[in-house]
């Protein structure tokens, strides 16, 4: 098994090290000449300002010299400085990453914890109300944009109710568990989850339709397998032969999916932090665009990157572990 | 004479399906004592499969038992209600299925599938004597290095290996009855034979009746103290595997016999026979088998012919008139 997973790191690192190339080229690929873009929306800005800062953007350099002294300084943790909010933009994902990482967590757990008994359940009474019931709600759940579901329960709790924020974000809620265990703080504990309700149903919203669907599809498939036929010839009871023998083996196709869902919420859930206003790297890279902090920019996409390539390989791993099919060498 | 160990009488099992109500088996009656091998051959959808779930009562919707009864080790199960046959099941009656590439779960170690059989039905019996037992069955039917196979994956064995695994599954809690649903059909010929001389050995050791279900005739015949042909639903003729074989009454098992290749007489012209299985959701009228029978008459369009004894051997029993 070792072999493998040293493997699967090595191919990694290659991948990253390729987005990093691109990435380092990136000020030379955008059409133009990014200092005059910068400068338009600038007018402050001298012949002087713009020649250091293409000195700093290594747009006087040749791609691969720039390459080299980039993932150097990378790989030393320095991203490049953000040339609007003048701190290592290194500093600045770090300080957003948790509040995606979170964001990300509970909503794939929303998502998950609600999407794996209905698909069981609709696999399981395949054609019944219940399975007619749950493919509206998985119709739904996959054709409403995330955004709109946010304004809507922005509208309805926020505004109209009034019980939870409609913005903003007080901190992790992991963090504050166990002074909640310990202490018995559980109203401080409430106050952070508060912030998370939202954004997170809003995010689970979509996913949980979407993964309900595919454990659905996928226990139908394994339900009708030799094997799960054989676990009740045996005498095993229902509740075991469908957790055990069937879940097991359906859950393997929807690892691939969950991962590079989960991929795509840790690069930031643009839509759903912007409506939100919450500090992520989502908004983070939102605002590095639009105010051509080039730097920033860089550094945004290669973080997520190598967030995503990350995702990826723990999933890798993960099937190692639950699909021994898959433990070669 | 004591009470058989197994007797049906009249089972029908009907799947609704887009077609119709399919009767895939309409009226089925055997019996078969301890210690005895009975052969249920016949072409692939004849119900012969179904007729095995029934016995564990694994048929589900949309299928159903739709009639009948099976009286087994002195109770009915038809109608037990499902926690008593889930207590029987993998244990006084269990089953071998076709394809052992198919059969055991690929994330389970084939040691805890077969543990799983004393968890559920031993519950009081320690994990030091489960795992004790699990190596001796893997030893009994004749995995070598049984304790480190048992920690294998069923991916890393061999079909054959596989097969053995099954039976060991099978063979478990000593049941009373196993039925074996063409447990050869999916293995390679030389393993084919060793696989069926495994289940003959165990079971003449055990006294275990088996049910050997198979569409080989050559298979039966090696293997079966009694067989029982079945077309479309229903057994047409049964009797000691030897008389029926060499005095096969029915213009089916007749067709059977010769359309098998022979190989002791390889020059010997196989004769198929003409047609396919009829769709079980509308079956011909009278004789089911009429339509591909050489013999039929007019008749034969009147009436389903039932099982009954031939004149010379009552042991031996015929649905057809013309033949009896
Ligand atoms: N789950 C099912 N749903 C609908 N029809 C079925 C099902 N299982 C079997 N059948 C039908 O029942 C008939 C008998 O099938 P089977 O018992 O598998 O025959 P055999 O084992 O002799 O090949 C066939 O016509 C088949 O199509
Ligand atoms: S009853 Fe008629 S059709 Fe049926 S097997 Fe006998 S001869 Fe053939
Ligand atoms: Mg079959």
């Amino acid at each position: 098994m070792l072999p493998l997973i040293i493997k699967r790191i090595a191919y990694a690192l290659v991948i990253i090290a390729g987005i990093a190339f691109v990435v380092s080229a990136m000020t030379k690929l955008v059409p133009g000449d990014p200092v005059d873009v910068m400068a338009a929306g600038n007018p402050g800005m001298t012949e002087a300002d713009k020649a250091r800062l293409r000195t700093q953007l290594g747009l006087d350099r040749p791609m691969l010299d720039q390459y080299v002294s980039y993932l150097g300084n990378a790989l030393r943790g320095d991203l490049g400085t953000s040339l609007r909010q003048r701190v290592p933009a290194a500093q600045l994902i770090l300080e957003r990453l948790p509040a995606t990482a979170e964001l990300t967590l509970w909503s794939m757990v929303l998502a998950l914890s609600v999407a794996t008994p209905i698909g069981i359940v609709t696999a399981l009474r395949r054609d019944s109300p219940i399975d007619t019931a749950g493919t509206v709600v998985a119709v739904v759940g996959v054709s409403t944009p995330s955004f709109l579901l946010g304004v809507l329960l922005i509208l309805l709790f926020s505004v109209q109710l009034g019980w939870l924020p409609a913005s903003g974000y007080k901190g992790s809620v992991i963090a504050a568990i166990p002074k909640a265990i310990v202490d018995g703080r559980f109203d401080l504990l409430w106050q952070k989850v508060r912030y998370f309700l939202l954004p997170s149903v809003s995010l689970a919203f979509g996913l949980m339709a979407v993964n309900a669907r595919l454990i659905r599809s996928a226990m139908i498939e394994t339900i009708r397998q030799d094997y799960v036929q054989f676990a009740r010839a045996k005498g095993v009871p229902p509740r075991t032969v469908v957790l055990k023998h069937a879940f097991r083996n359906a859950i393997i196709p929807v690892i691939t999916m969950v991962g590079l869902q989960l991929g795509n919420l840790l690069s930031g859930a643009i839509v759903a932090e912007t409506v939100f206003a919450w500090p992520g790297i989502g908004r983070l890279s939102v605002q590095a665009i639009t105010t051509r902090d080039y730097p920033l920019v860089q550094a945004t996409v290669l973080i997520t990157a190598v967030l995503f390539v990350g995702m990826n390989l723990i999933i890798d791993l993960l099937y190692q572990i639950i699909d021994p099919r898959m433990r070669h060498g | 004479m004591s009470t058989p160990l197994l007797q049906v009488h009249d089972l029908r099992v009907e799947y609704a399906s887009p077609r119709g109500l399919v009767r895939a088996v309409a009226g089925v009656s055997l019996s078969l004592d301890r210690n005895r091998i009975l052969g249920l051959v016949g072409e692939s959808g004849c119900g012969k499969s179904t007729v095995g779930q029934a016995l564990l009562g694994l048929i589900q919707p949309p299928g159903r038992i739709a009639g009948g009864d099976i009286r087994f080790e002195n109770r009915s199960l038809v109608g037990l209600p499902e926690r008593e046959m889930r207590r029987l099941r993998g244990n006084r009656l269990s089953m071998i299925f076709q394809d052992p590439t198919a059969t055991l779960n690929p994330v389970m170690t084939i040691g805890d599938q077969i543990a799983e059989l004393f968890r559920w039905h031993r519950p009081r019996m320690r994990r030091k004597e489960v795992q004790t037992r699990v190596t001796e069955l893997l030893e009994r039917v004749g995995i070598v290095d049984a304790d480190r196979r048992s920690r294998a994956y069923p991916h890393e064995l061999s079909g054959g290996m596989r097969q053995r695994v099954v039976i060991a599954c099978a063979l478990a809690l000593d049941p009373a009855l196993i039925v074996a649903d063409e447990p050869t059909t999916a293995l390679d010929v030389t393993v084919q034979a060793q696989i069926l001389d495994l289940i003959r050995g165990l079971q003449a050791e055990h006294g275990t009746a088996v049910i050997l279900v198979s569409h080989d005739l050559g298979v039966i015949a090696e293997t079966c103290d009694d067989v029982a042909v079945m077309y479309a639903g229903r057994i047409v003729e049964s009797g000691p595997t030897a008389e029926v074989l060499a005095r096969p009454r029915h213009p089916y098992t007749a067709g059977l016999i010769a359309s098998r290749p022979s190989i002791t007489a390889p020059d010997q012209v196989v004769r198929p026979i003409p047609g396919t299985v009829p769709d079980l959701a509308n079956p011909p009228v009278g004789c089911p088998f009429h339509p591909r029978c050489v013999r039929a008459v007019a008749g034969c369009r009147e009436g389903i012919p039932a099982l009954s004894p031939t004149r010379e051997e009552p042991r031996h029993a015929v649905a057809c008139p013309l033949a009896a």
